[in-house]
């Protein structure tokens, strides 16, 4: 099971310095209500994304007192007030709140100071900002990094929101009457008490299915995430959603020699951007390609000491610190390591959930290595996440495509095919045969295949579960199968999955909110919209060739003991956890189940979306048949959740 | 009201077909909103839920081997349509008549057809011929495919109505060239630049890239800093990069590769001129995006471009073959000296298309052509 996998999840860290504008944004454009309710909601938005930014907030009311932005700033070395926010133009026309980091922002500075523009502070809002004022909604086709913005418009009285190209900020919005509430957080939007708190099924089911929530959808009921890529430009009541960004892979022959050079140049750059900071920079290392790959070019830029960090484990079969120790002490890097064991994990399990925004069967790996790089003192770090996403590391790059052919061998046996697939569901209990009987089923397209391999629970148990939040379970029939835009090869189809799906909805997700929760800001190397765009141009047999082939050739510093180590995905030992130590808090969930769980990310995925609805009071009309068999008092998973917190916070 | 729409692809190409088939179910869902709208199609790998209130139900064959494909798509609308008995029946493509006429004759299901190009001009099956004299209404996209259809099948052309194609108002707006664009191909702001969008394949080289590649050398005389931006890709990008290096132009074209449709209309903005000089258009909805963009175009007056540019009245129509006078309109064209006045008004050239081809006058005709058919 490739669920967290690999070293994507896993971390170690280098250092250098930075300069940063990570924060939390939030804001109205047009809202119904007076100034002093409206200010009061605004600060309390800017409360709950304190943790995103504690050193630094404001807050910004519209002449008409409408439209507010708030930020919250973390900053590290430069306090100045020149990079407070929301920042205003000269002619005090536009307001910006950005969460993020521009990478390219010196560039675009430069360009701009070329053609007469003056700056006021060295920060890089200014510049996202200048380059609006100048070319409009598309100038965010020129940033570089991760972000999501909001900008107002006083003369126009427009709003513009944007987020990066591969979705690695979030951005959430609520359309009510008229008005557009957002913030970077749906917990922030939760908090203001305006938005209803009703579960969305739908995105219930697709998490279900998925094990995480897809977006546009969220777990709330009318709140959307603003697609990765994309921005909103809202006018007069109306909002107007425009992509500017999406992946397309090519399939134009080029030579080994050409595509290696070209992975090694873009890495080799993509790396550079993301070590330039004032501020010492980390690398979370684990025992893989990918965070080595990001150390050995790391070690070529670094002008200060690497710092590299890893979590590591008693049980052999999931440690791998003394490769990540070697590995670290090869580049000359300073290693940290801590030692998770069972017990001490699940003392910080109820944190890890009041930290959480929306829940995924993942996250928790990400919550415990942002905790150690913050304790060591670091307030950046780089992950070799989406890697596996870019150059096949996953098994899925294998199996999807022969399910796909295999499938399609059977389609004139369909009913056969079918017949048997609804065998293998009912006889075996094994989710992994379920799905595949459940797959066997259906049309093999490249989405069901997917699901196949990444799924959690097949669309009936969705059915039964969903009667656990709602009584109107019964209107919706959860499908395995969704759009995806077609790629030139079944490869190419499944790393477009990766990076669109399990990427962006499970692990970016899950790595801003909880880097986050420890006032870390992680940058991600291998998800940069110019290294995707030059990986696009590589075809499908060269860049998704077996064992990282390409990376391996583009990358030689990487140690023989790396390279020549069986792929391995890293994960934390959950399966042990969940069954052993960890069984209390769990037991609940599956004796309440009306079918076996079996596996831990199943129990996992559950007690995660019920610690949800508790802990943010979401409303659930349970259906009479589930209320009784399956939750005792309100939601049985949940009390379990807070009588856990109780105990261990 | 049930109505079956067959189709080639919904969303996995981008031809005319593709984007008047999907006008048109966009359409049909205005004119009968309570209708049972499925659409059926024959090479979508994968479909997009049916979108609010738009489409009923999407089926596909897609996933099927491509030598099965064309049975398995039988099959299903067969299946489909023997169960339901939908009310009517439009096909966009008029290889899936003959299932239309059997089904019209064993069932009395009323069919309408389309004809958009190269497919209708001359048709080698009898039977598709056959089904086509009966179908309940026969569509043409341009006034030359009306003509064209009409011969092949030996009857009148006012046997066939138009259904000219349409484009999307809101996603091609006037506007500045993009900087981004700019920066990205190293232009100035004032540098000329010419445009044309195309699956770059041997089958597909009377779009008439080739011949603005020809007419490249006598245009960069005049206008030295000139830039020829190719966008799209195919098979025939080796043989036009050969092309292009032959005739000594390759510092002042610049192969763009596959343009996403997100970045199509900042494209359009892009350039000064629009040129397709194209033999075997059957309509040219690209004529129309960069017109609603404000830009001048050059067409071809050989096929269907020549209604797309209103018989020359919104654009330049050329001859095909003639490289000469292909290099002549751009020049004139972009030393602003053709004679004629709207193509240095883009406001004009922009309500002008909308007034032809903007979606209100298509949806008007899609109900004029569906009324007889509504209970």
């Amino acid at each position: 099971m490739p669920r967290l996998t690999s070293e994507a999840n896993f971390y170690f860290l280098i250092s250098t310095f930075y300069f940063a504008t990570m924060c939390g944004i939030a804001g109205v454009i047009n809202s119904g209500l007076d100034r002093g309710k409206l200010e009061r909601i605004l600060t309390g938005m800017q409360h709950q994304l304190h943790h995103r930014g504690p050193d630094d907030r404001g807050l910004y009311l519209s002449c008409d007192g409408k439209t507010g932005l708030v930020n919250t700033r973390l900053a590290i070395l430069d306090l100045s007030s020149a990079g407070h926010q929301p920042m205003v133009s000269a002619d005090e026309r536009y307001r910006i709140v950005l969460n993020g980091e521009i990478y390219n922002f010196q560039t675009l500075r430069a360009e701009l100071e070329g053609k007469g523009e003056t700056f006021r502070s060295h920060s890089d809002t200014e510049v996202v900002l200048k380059m609006y004022e100048r070319y409009g909604p598309d100038s965010v086709r020129e940033l570089e990094g991760m972000f999501a913005l909001a900008i107002w418009d006083e003369q126009e009285q427009t709003c513009f929101l944007a987020r990066d190209p591969l979705g690695i900020k979030p951005l959430y919005y609520y359309e009510t009457n008229g008005a557009t509430w957002f913030a970077s957080e749906l917990k922030t939007l939760l908090g203001t008490s305006l938005v209803p708190r009703r579960l969305s099924l739908e995105a219930v089911a697709g998490y279900l299915l998925f094990g995480a929530v897809s977006e546009p959808l969220t777990l709330v009921e009318n709140v959307r995430a603003l697609p990765a890529g994309h921005h909103l430009l809202w006018k007069h009541g109306r909002v107007r959603l425009t992509k500017y960004w999406d992946i397309q892979f090519d399939d134009e022959p080029i030579p080994e020699a050409d595509a290696i050079e070209l992975v090694r140049n873009a890495l080799q750059e993509s790396v550079g951007r993301h070590l330039v900071s004032d501020v010492p920079v980390g690398i979370f290392l684990s025992g893989g390609i990918d965070s080595t790959a990001l150390v050995a070019l790391a070690s070529l830029h670094a002008s200060n000491e690497l710092r590299t960090f890893c979590i590591s484990f008693d049980d052999p079969k999931f440690d791998e610190g003394s490769i990540a120790a070697r590995t670290a002490q090869h580049f000359g890097a300073q290693h940290s390591d801590w030692r998770l064991d069972s017990a001490t994990a699940k003392k910080l399990l109820a944190n890890f959930l009041k930290c959480s925004d929306q829940p995924s069967i993942d996250g928790f790996n990400s919550f415990c290595i942002s905790r150690l790089a913050q304790e060591a003192g670091l307030k950046v770090v780089l992950s070799g996440l989406g890697g596996d996403e870019v150059f096949g590391g996953y098994r899925s790059f294998r199996r999807v495509p022969q399910m796909v052919h295999a499938s399609r061998q059977l389609n004139l046996l369909w009913p056969l095919r079918a017949g048997v697939g609804g065998i293998l569901q009912a006889r075996y209990s094994s989710p992994r045969i379920g799905r595949l009987g459940c797959f066997l089923q259906e049309a093999p397209t490249t989405a069901a295949a997917y699901w196949c391999m990444r799924g959690i629970f097949t669309p009936e148990e969705v059915r039964l579960l969903l009667g656990r939040y709602s009584n109107k379970d019964g209107e919706l029939a959860p499908k395995i199968s969704f759009y995806m835009p077609s790629q030139p090869t079944l490869e190419d189809e499944v790393s477009y999955l990766e990076l669109t799906r399990y990427m962006r909805n499970q692990l970016l997700r899950d790595s801003d909110v909880m880097s986050m929760a420890w006032s870390l800001e992680l940058r991600v190397p291998f998800v940069d919209r110019k290294f995707i765009e030059t990986m696009e141009r590589i075809p499908a047999a060269l860049r998704l060739a077996q064992g990282k082939k390409i990376l391996l050739n583009a990358v030689p510093e990487i140690p023989a003991w790396v390279q020549e180590r069986p792929k391995q995905g890293f994960t934390f030992p959950f399966k042990g956890w969940v069954t052993g130590e960890w069984h209390d808090v769990f037991e609940r969930i599956e004796t309440e189940s009306l079918f076996p769980f079996k596996s831990w990310y199943r129990r996992w995925c559950l007690f995660a979306l019920d610690s949800f609805v508790q802990s943010n009071r979401i409303d659930t009309a349970p259906s009479a048949k589930s209320n009784r068999r399956l939750v005792v008092g309100k939601l049985g998973g949940s009390n379990n959740a807070s009588k856990f917190s109780a105990r261990s916070v | 009201m049930k109505v079956h729409v067959w189709m080639p692809d919904y969303v996995s190409a981008m031809g005319g077909i593709q984007a008047l088939s999907r006008f048109l179910v966009r359409a049909l869902r205005e004119c009968l909103p309570d209708a049972e709208i499925v659409v059926f199609t024959k090479n979508d790998r994968s479909v997009p839920d049916p979108e609010e209130n738009t489409v009923t139900r999407f089926s596909t064959v897609g996933w099927w081997a491509p030598s099965q494909r064309t049975a398995a798509f039988t099959v299903e609308l067969l299946r489909c349509a023997v169960r339901e008995r939908p009310d009517l029946i439009i096909t966009t493509h008029v290889n899936f008549t003959p299932i239309a006429h059997w089904l019209k004759k064993s069932f009395k299901i009323p069919f309408i057809a389309l004809g958009h190009g190269v497919e209708v001009w001359q048709i080698q099956s009898i039977r598709v011929r056959r089904a086509l004299r009966s179908a309940d209404r026969l569509l043409a996209v341009s006034e030359f495919t009306r003509k064209r259809m009409a011969n092949a099948l030996s009857i009148s052309s006012n046997a066939i109505e138009m259904l000219p194609n349409t484009f999307d108002m809101q996603k091609f707006e006037l506007g500045p060239k993009p900087h981004f664009l700019l920066k990205r191909y190293g232009l100035r702001h004032d540098q000329p630049v010419i445009l044309t969008v195309a699956r770059l394949s041997s089958v597909e080289q009377y779009k008439g890239y080739d011949q603005v590649l020809r007419a490249l050398p006598a245009v960069k005389r005049v206008l030295p800093d000139v830039r020829y931006i190719l966008g799209g890709r195919g098979p025939d990008r080796s043989r036009v990069l050969q092309l292009i290096s032959e005739l000594g132009v390759t510092d002042s074209v610049i192969l763009a590769g596959y343009i996403p449709d997100y970045e199509l209309s900042s494209f359009y903005n892009l350039c000064d001129v629009f040129a397709m000089p194209s033999g075997g258009e059957g309509f040219g909805i690209v004529f129309l995006e960069a017109l609603a963009c404000g830009k001048p175009v050059i067409a071809g007056n050989t096929d269907g471009s020549v209604d797309a540019v209103l018989n020359g009245r919104l654009g330049v129509l050329v001859d095909p073959g003639n490289v000469d006078e292909i290099s002549m309109a751009l020049m004139q064209v972009l030393s602003k000296r053709r004679p004629l006045q709207i193509l240095k008004q883009p406001d004009a050239l922009r309500s002008g298309v909308i007034n032809a081809y903007g979606y209100k006058r298509f949806v008007e005709r899609v109900r004029e052509i569906i009324q007889p058919f509504v209970d």
